[in-house]
């Protein structure tokens, strides 16, 4: 299995400053389960460009404020 | 796990149960194995009904519970795909192995038994896979 790329994401961080959005709410907001959000979130998961461009949506944000590259 | 993996798990593991009881027949731990090819055939139309009839159960169920019927996401994609690249080599070999017993002095019985033992093992590899992927998250 291949090794996680470096991609760290503050979806958690954003979804508190957020209102609290729960993450079964910013999975169905972006057409996925929660089991994926948990993934993201806890960096097992890279969520394809549509996804992460939705995830920035919701918040608002550039999808750079939601995921950067750590190298 | 989401409900479409729930269901994934269910069906596959209803039919992994059917070819279960199936092989303990073969094995003579329960029942009488089919001996002739009509009985083979019979077998084969009973464990495909009861394929049909778990994975019809579980999409009413959940259709019931959900009020729709459970889709993959893009992460459940994935793993489908990484059990498929498990479970097609898995298959692949097993079908070797018969196609290298098929010279062997086997009865016809004996030969579809081993393709259905192939399959199954293919099944369960991905299964197992799945899970273990699935428990790691990806």
């Amino acid at each position: 299995m291949s090794k996680h790329p470096p991609i760290s994401n503050r979806v958690r961080k954003l979804r508190e400053t957020n209102g609290q959005i729960s993450q079964a709410a910013l999975g169905e907001m972006i057409g996925v389960t929660r089991q994926t959000i948990i993934a993201i979130e806890q960096g097992h998961y890279s969520p394809s460009l549509e996804s992460a461009f939705r995830i920035a949506n919701v918040f608002k944000v550039g999808i750079e404020e939601v995921f950067s590259w750590d190298e | 796990m989401s409900t479409y993996m729930k269901v994934i798990v269910f069906i596959n593991l209803a039919l992994l149960i059917v070819f279960g009881w199936h092989f303990a027949t073969v094995f003579g731990f329960l029942g009488t194995a089919p001996q002739t090819q009509s009985e083979f055939f019979i077998r084969l139309g009973v464990i495909l009904i009861a394929y049909i009839a778990s994975a019809i159960i579980t999409a009413f169920m959940v259709l019931r519970k959900t009020g729709n019927a459970p889709l993959p996401d893009e992460r459940e994609e994935i793993i489908e795909l990484k059990t498929e690249r498990v479970g097609v080599p898995v298959l692949y070999i097993g079908l070797i192995v018969v196609a290298w017993y098929a010279f062997m002095p086997l009865t016809a019985i004996q030969t579809a038994n081993a393709i259905l033992a192939a399959v199954c093992v293919s099944e369960l590899s991905k299964i197992c896979y799945g899970l273990f992927i699935l428990k790691r998250a990806l």
